[in-house]
C-alpha cells in the first residue's frame, strides 16, 4: 500500500498496513515503532511516519450501536464521516463538528480535535465525544470518558495519535430537520467589514467562515465572500454523493502558478452569489466534488498554513506579505473562532481568528512562512499541526508550552514524522 | 428472502451482505471468530435495521460441516440464498519447501465447502434457491505464483460444474464465483495495482449473479477476458513469464 499526506509533503518512505479488526493488535503487526492513521486527510506529517509503519484503520469502520431516539452512536474508530453520515442522517442526526471534507475518519477528527464552521457555537469536534476506547502498545485497553481516566480523554483528544491507537468513538449526534442548509452569500470588500459581518452574524448563524481572495496587492486586499448559514426545515432525500469528477494522476507544476491562481481567485470573488437553500453536502463539503484534487499541484506537493492569532490587522498583514512575494494562495479561508473551551490537551482552536493558506511546496514558501511564524509567535498565537508540514522545534513548542503535559501519554511503540521533528525525539 | 453466509468475516462477503440487508433480506452470518463475527453484525443491524443471527463454526473442521447445516436449517426453516466465501491462501514457496504444508489449505478450500455444497444441496433442492460459491481465476490455470491455491479452487470449480450438471432442470442453482484481484485482507500483502477492485465495487455483481442464477460470474467482469487469454497462451509462452 502505498501512504501520502493530503498535501504529499513532505515525502518520506514507509511501510503501510491495514487493520481490519479490533481483535488484531497493531504493535503485534509491526516491528518498530508505527502510527495510527485515518484516511490521510491531514496536510503534512502528523499522518506521516518517518521509516517506521503507518496503520490505516479505514477497514475497521463498523458501527457499533446507534440509537435514534438519542442521537448517540458508538462506532469503530475508522469510520468515515461520509459514512456515518449514511447511517444518521436519515434518522434525522448529523455531525455536532464536521471539517470541510467528510472523507476523514471519526478517530482522525479526534486526534487532530477538528473544528468547522461552527467553532462559535460548538466548538471543536472532541466536546462532543462521551467515550473514547484506547488501545496501547502494551495490549491494555484504557477507555476513557470525562468521567473516567480524564486525563488520558483529554491527551487523545487532539493527541496526534500518539496515546495509543482510539479503536472506538462515541459521539453525540446533532438533531436536524431535515439535508437542507438554509445559506447567506455576502462579498465584502475589506478585512474590517469582514469583521462587522462576523460580528454581526455570530449569534444568529449557526456557521460562519469567509473565503478570502489572497490574490490582491494592495487594491482588494482582504476582499472576500461572507458565508453564512443555519439547517433548515425543508426535508428531503439525504442523499450523499460520492466525489462527481477524480483527478486520475498528478497535474503538471505549471498548472498552478501565481498567474492562474490570481486569476482563478478574481473570477470566484466576481462569480454571482446565490443565496437561499443548498444541500448540506456542497454547503459543507464544496470540494469532495474534486476527488484527489491535490493531485492538482504536480509532484511538489504543497503545504497549507493554518495559524490562529487574535489579531485582524496581522491577517492583513500576513496576506500582504504572500503577496508581495508572489505567494498566492489558491483557496483561503478565515473564521473567528469562539470561546469555547479546549476539549483536548493539545487543541489547536483559541479565541481570536484562524486564516487557512495553501501554498505549493517550494523554497519560497517556506522561506515567507518562516516568516510568518515569527509573527504569529510575537502575537501570542498558533498553528495548526494537523496542516503542518515545516514548522521549526522552536516555533512548535511556544505555540504549545503544555506539550510537556503529554509525556505521561505517550505510547513508547508511536510516532509519526511530525513529532520526531517537534519534539526531537526519536524513537 | 433469506440468506446464509458462510465465511461471513471475510471482506468479498461482508460487502455482499451489506447488499442483503440494505434490501431487507434476512441473515444468518456463519463465521470462526466470534468477535469478529459479532462486529460485522452489529454493523448491519445498526445501520439497516434488519434481523441478522449468528453462528460461530471453524469450517476447517470437516467432520461438523453436517451437524453445522443441521442447526442452520433448524434456525432458518428456508433458505433461499447461501454465499460461500471462506478461503486461505497458502504461501506458496513455503509449499514447495514443505509440501504437507498444503494440506490445512486444501481442507478448506476444497474438503470443506465440496462437503458443505453437498449437504445444503440436499436439504435446498425441493424448494430451489441459489448457492454462491466464491472460487478464483487462480483455478482456471496452473501458475507458478500460486498452484497449490489453484488446485484447492481448480477441484472446487470442477465439482461445482458436476453439481450444476446434476441439478440442471431444478429450481436448485449453482454460481461459481471467480473473482480476479480484489482488495482484501488475504491480498494486504501484495503490491495493489490498476487490476485491483474494492469489495463494495463487486459487491453488486455477486448479489445480481446469485438472483439470476449464473453458472459463472467474474469479479469484477473484465476477468473473463482476462483469463480467456491466459488460458489460450501456449506453454511455451507461459513458461517464459513469471506470472
Ligand atoms: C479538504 C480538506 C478540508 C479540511 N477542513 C478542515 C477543517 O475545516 N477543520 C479542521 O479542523 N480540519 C480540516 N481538515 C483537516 C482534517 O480534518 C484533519 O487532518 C483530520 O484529522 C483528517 O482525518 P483522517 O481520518 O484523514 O486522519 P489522518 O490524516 O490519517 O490522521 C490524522 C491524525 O489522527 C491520528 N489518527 C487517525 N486515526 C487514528 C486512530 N484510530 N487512533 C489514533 N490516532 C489516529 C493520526 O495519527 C494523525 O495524527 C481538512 C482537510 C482537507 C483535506
Ligand atoms: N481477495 C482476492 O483477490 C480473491 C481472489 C480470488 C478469490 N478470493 C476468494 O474470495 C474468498 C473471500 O476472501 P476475501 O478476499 O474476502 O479475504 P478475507 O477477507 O481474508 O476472507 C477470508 C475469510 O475466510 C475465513 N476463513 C478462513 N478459514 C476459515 C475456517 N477454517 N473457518 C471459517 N472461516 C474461515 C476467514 O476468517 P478468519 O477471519 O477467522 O480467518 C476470513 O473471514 C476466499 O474464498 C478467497 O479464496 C479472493
Amino acid at each position: 500500500m502505498n501512504w501520502e499526506s493530503w498535501g504529499r509533503y513532505p515525502r518520506l518512505s514507509q511501510t503501510a498496513k491495514a487493520l481490519y479488526w479490533q481483535s488484531e493488535a497493531p504493535h503485534l503487526l509491526a516491528e518498530g515503532t508505527y502510527l495510527p492513521v485515518g484516511l490521510g486527510r491531514s496536510y503534512g506529517d502528523v499522518c506521516l511516519s518517518d521509516s517506521g509503519t503507518v496503520m490505516t484503520t479505514k477497514f475497521m469502520n463498523r458501527v457499533i450501536a446507534f440509537d435514534h431516539r438519542s442521537g448517540h452512536i458508538r462506532a469503530e474508530a475508522g469510520i468515515a464521516l461520509s459514512d456515518l453520515l449514511k447511517v444518521t442522517l436519515p434518522h434525522g442526526w448529523f455531525l455536532p463538528v464536521t471539517p470541510g471534507t467528510k472523507y476523514v475518519t471519526l478517530g482522525g477528527a479526534v486526534a487532530n480535535d477538528v473544528h468547522g464552521k461552527n467553532h462559535h457555537t460548538a466548538g471543536t469536534f472532541g466536546r462532543h465525544v462521551t467515550e473514547l476506547v484506547l488501545e496501547r502498545s502494551d495490549g491494555r485497553r484504557i477507555v476513557a470518558s470525562a468521567t473516567n481516566d480524564e486525563p488520558w480523554f483529554r491527551a487523545t483528544i487532539g493527541g496526534l495519535g500518539l496515546t495509543g491507537l482510539i479503536v472506538e468513538v462515541s459521539l453525540r449526534l446533532k438533531r436536524v430537520q431535515g439535508p437542507f442548509v438554509s445559506q447567506e452569500l455576502i462579498r465584502f470588500r475589506s478585512l474590517d467589514d469582514f469583521s462587522k459581518l462576523t460580528e454581526s452574524s455570530d449569534r444568529d448563524w449557526e456557521y460562519t467562515v469567509a473565503w478570502v481572495d489572497a490574490a490582491r496587492r494592495s487594491r482588494g486586499l482582504g476582499r472576500g465572500i461572507f458565508i453564512r448559514g443555519n439547517h433548515a426545515s425543508k426535508q428531503g432525500k439525504p442523499d450523499i454523493p460520492g466525489p462527481r469528477i477524480n483527478i486520475p494522476v498528478q497535474g503538471p507544476e505549471w498548472l498552478l502558478n501565481p498567474w492562474s491562481i490570481r486569476c482563478f481567485n478574481n473570477l470566484y470573488y466576481h462569480r454571482p452569489l446565490k443565496s437561499g437553500l443548498q444541500h448540506f453536502d456542497p454547503f459543507f463539503y464544496p470540494l469532495d466534488v474534486l476527488g484527489h484534487w491535490n493531485r492538482l499541484y504536480g509532484r511538489r506537493g504543497f503545504v497549507q498554513y493554518q495559524c490562529a492569532i487574535d489579531d485582524l490587522d496581522l491577517v492583513g498583514r500576513i496576506l500582504a506579505y504572500c503577496a508581495k512575494h508572489k505567494r498566492y494562495s489558491f483557496l483561503s479561508v478565515l473564521k473567528k473562532f469562539g470561546n469555547q473551551p479546549a476539549a483536548g490537551t493539545l487543541s489547536f482552536p483559541m479565541p481570536g481568528y484562524t486564516l487557512t493558506l495553501d501554498l505549493p511546496a517550494d523554497p519560497n514558501t517556506l522561506r515567507v512562512l518562516d516568516q510568518l511564524d515569527q509573527w504569529v509567535l510575537d502575537a501570542g498565537g498558533r498553528i495548526y499541526p494537523a496542516k503542518d508540514a515545516r514548522m521549526s522545534r522552536d516555533t512548535f513548542k511556544r505555540c504549545f508550552p503544555q506539550w510537556r503535559d503529554m509525556q505521561p501519554f505517550m505510547d513508547p511503540r508511536i510516532s509519526s514524522a511530525f513529532w520526531q521533528r517537534v519534539s526531537g525525539e526519536k524513537p | 428472502m433469506n440468506v446464509v453466509v458462510f465465511g461471513a468475516t471475510s471482506a468479498i462477503a461482508q460487502a455482499a451482505s451489506h447488499f442483503w440487508a440494505a434490501r431487507g433480506d434476512r441473515l444468518l452470518l456463519v463465521a470462526r471468530n466470534a468477535d469478529n463475527l459479532n462486529a460485522v453484525a452489529n454493523d448491519l443491524r445498526a445501520r439497516y435495521d434488519v434481523d441478522i443471527a449468528t453462528h460461530q463454526a471453524d469450517l476447517a473442521d470437516v467432520a461438523g460441516v453436517p451437524d453445522l447445516v443441521h442447526s442452520v436449517f433448524e434456525s432458518m426453516s428456508q433458505v433461499d440464498r447461501v454465499l460461500i466465501a471462506y478461503g486461505t491462501l497458502p504461501d506458496q514457496e513455503a509449499c514447495e519447501i514443505i509440501p504437507a504444508d498444503a494440506w490445512p489449505h486444501l481442507t478448506t478450500n476444497f474438503v470443506s465447502p465440496v462437503i458443505l455444497v453437498g449437504e445444503l444441496s440436499r436439504r435446498m433442492a425441493s424448494h430451489g434457491g441459489c448457492i454462491g460459491v466464491i472460487t478464483s481465476v487462480a483455478g482456471e490455470r496452473g501458475r507458478r505464483s500460486n498452484y497449490v491455491y489453484g488446485s484447492a479452487k481448480a477441484g472446487l470449480m470442477t465439482f461445482l460444474q458436476g453439481m450444476r450438471h446434476r441439478l440442471h432442470g431444478t429450481k436448485l442453482h449453482i454460481c461459481d464465483i471467480r473473482p480476479g484481484f480484489i482488495a482484501t485482507p488475504m491480498t494486504q500483502h501484495l503490491k495493489q495495482g490498476l487490476l485491483f477492485a474494492k469489495p463494495a465495487k463487486v459487491a453488486p455483481r455477486l448479489v445480481q449473479a446469485m438472483d439470476r442464477g449464473k453458472s459463472v460470474v467474474y469479479l469484477p467482469g473484465f476477468w473473463r477476458w482476462i483469463m480467456w487469454v491466459i488460458r489460450a497462451m501456449p506453454t511455451y509462452i507461459m513458461h517464459r513469464t513469471k506470472l
